[in-house]
């Protein structure tokens, strides 16, 4: 099975795809999860359903490709994450209405494209919940350049990111630029939605960004440590489900994001597990 | 003495509702100043516009001699704010990056976290007596070791002025004398200027150099020994600490 993997080109893409976004996800995962993002993510990746229906309705209805589904719903993310800053601002009170606001949007659009173009078949079906033959050797050079760009932004902003996660008051305070990184990291998780729809789907992609995290932050005693954990949990993930995804010829959407769950109640023994060895010791400890 | 935060004549109001009324303030390097008042007396306002985070309606601010609107030198400025205990306690942060966080503005966007910053982080932490806890999550600490770090995390970049809004909220009394303690011995040893928001009123006069009572306007301003209020006032006062 790996062999297929490695031998038939599709495949070999779809490994390198899943490699990276098992990266890029987690890793971006940590600061959404951390600043109480999660369900941005979810609402990214709606609205990205209604960019690739409309890019599959362009198709269909005109002879000449105009602009390829991955585009339009990397086009969509990437605007309805500035939407939702302006929505965060118009409501300053109650912030996370700007979630269902774009959510239900997107959604929303999604049922009227997909109407239009009366129903579409298996592509829309490989959108939603991936594939493992869906990634072209032009998504893939796409991917690379988006991890590019995620792991140079999350490298230079590192520093500034965590501060805005842990005390936005102190990031103020301290002359950060918090609006202008907020406003990157936007983009950045748009640009991650786009890059995992292929592999993940976008109804499981945000699954991805924050399971891993949620298994790792259970274990970390740090920031740092959380990264890496989640990246580890999220590659796993990813692996695992691809491999099982094509062994059973189920989409890997589904794969992944169960192997994930598993990890997750896996991190829930580990760390009952430590925390009584920790009692025990300082038992131990007190008894001596 | 320079001044090291010069407030003049100031008014501010949220909408149509004064907050501050001809307040005019002098902070002196050197200084350890308790700033007192009632719930809404306009504590928390009047450091939010020595901070730029709000602006007056007139009257001027000065920061180390510069406009708060033209100044630049935040690193000589730390804060710990009301909320800085209350974060996500759940964040996987140990103390030693918590610390690390202050030098952030320091370092900048493109300079690399280098050894003399671990070294400061690490001195910053001693200087808080919590060195035996730098690899340990913030979330496993105790309120008092907590607010100790926080106030690592402001030292870290060698301020010269901290600006600490009510830090002593939710630590237990044991603790609060040795928090009190520490800024006397940072005031004293490290001859750094700070300015304490609190409602501890019998806490602060034991400590700090200058007092100031603040409701809306200045009340009183000067010595802790000689702190005295007219009656309407200690009714309010009063009605602080029963």
């Amino acid at each position: 099975m790996i062999a297929d993997f490695l031998q038939f080109e599709f495949l070999r893409n779809t490994l390198y795809t899943g490699l990276l976004i098992g990266l890029i996800a987690p890793l971006l995962g940590c600061f959404i999860v951390v600043r109480r993002l999660s369900l941005i993510a979810d609402a990214l990746s709606h609205v990205t359903l209604a960019g690739i229906a409309f890019g599959l309705l362009l198709e269909k209805k005109l002879a000449t490709p105009v602009i390829s589904p991955f585009y339009a719903g990397l086009g969509f993310s990437v605007l309805a994450s500035l939407l939702i800053e302006k929505l965060r601002n118009m409501f300053r009170n109650f912030q996370e209405i700007a979630i269902p606001i774009i959510l239900s949007g997107g959604v929303g659009l999604s049922v009227i494209f997909i109407s239009l173009a009366n129903g579409f078949t298996t592509d829309l079906f490989s959108y939603l919940f991936g594939s493992v033959s869906a990634v072209s050797s032009e998504d893939l050079r796409v991917i690379v350049i988006i991890s590019i760009i995620v792991l140079l932004v999350i490298g230079f902003l590192y520093k500034q990111l965590l501060v805005l996660s842990f005390d936005e008051e102190h990031a103020r305070v301290s002359g950060l630029h918090s609006k202008a990184i907020h406003f990157i990291f936007m983009l950045l998780i748009a640009l991650v939605i786009a890059a995992s729809i292929r592999i993940v789907g976008v109804l499981l992609v945000s699954a991805l960004m924050t399971i891993p995290v949620a298994a790792a932050i259970r274990l970390a005693k740090g920031f740092k440590q959380a990264m890496i954990l989640a990246i580890v949990f999220g590659e796993t993930s990813v692996i695992v489900g691809l491999f099982s995804g094509y062994y059973f010829e189920i989409p890997p959407g589904g794969t992944i994001v169960v192997v994930s769950i598993l990890i997750l109640l896996l991190s829930f023994i580990v760390q009952k597990l430590l925390l009584a060895n920790k009692r025990k010791t300082a038992f131990e400890k007190g008894v001596s | 003495m320079t001044s090291i935060l010069q407030i003049d004549t100031i008014n501010f109001s949220y909408e149509q509702k004064a907050a501050l009324r001809e307040v005019s303030l002098q902070v002196k390097k050197g200084d350890f100043l308790g700033l007192i008042g009632p719930n809404g007396g306009g504590k928390t306002t009047l450091i939010k516009l020595a901070l730029g985070m709000l602006q007056p309606n007139n009257g001027s601010i000065r920061l180390f001699g510069h406009t708060v609107s033209s100044f630049k030198d935040w690193d000589k400025v730390s804060f710990v704010s009301q909320k800085a205990n209350a974060f996500n306690k759940g964040f996987p942060a140990t103390v030693f990056e918590v610390v690390a966080m202050g030098l952030t503005p320091k370092i900048g966007y493109f300079r690399r976290f280098s050894a003399k910053h671990r070294t400061a982080v690490k001195q910053a932490v001693a200087q808080v007596d919590m060195s035996d806890y730098l690899h340990e999550n913030i979330s496993s600490l105790s309120g008092g070791q907590q607010q100790r770090v926080f106030i690592a995390r402001a030292l870290v970049s060698q301020p010269e002025l901290i600006i600490l809004d009510e830090p002593t909220v939710g630590i237990d009394h044991a603790n609060v004398k040795g928090f009190y303690e520490l800024l006397q011995r940072l005031n004293e040893e490290k001859g750094l200027t700070l300015v304490m928001i609190t409602h501890d009123l019998a806490g602060i006069a034991q400590y700090a150099s200058k007092l100031v009572y603040l409701d809306q306007q200045i009340k009183y301003e000067g010595s802790p020994e000689q702190f005295s209020l007219p009656e309407t006032d200690l009714h309010v006062l009063r009605g602080i600490h029963a």
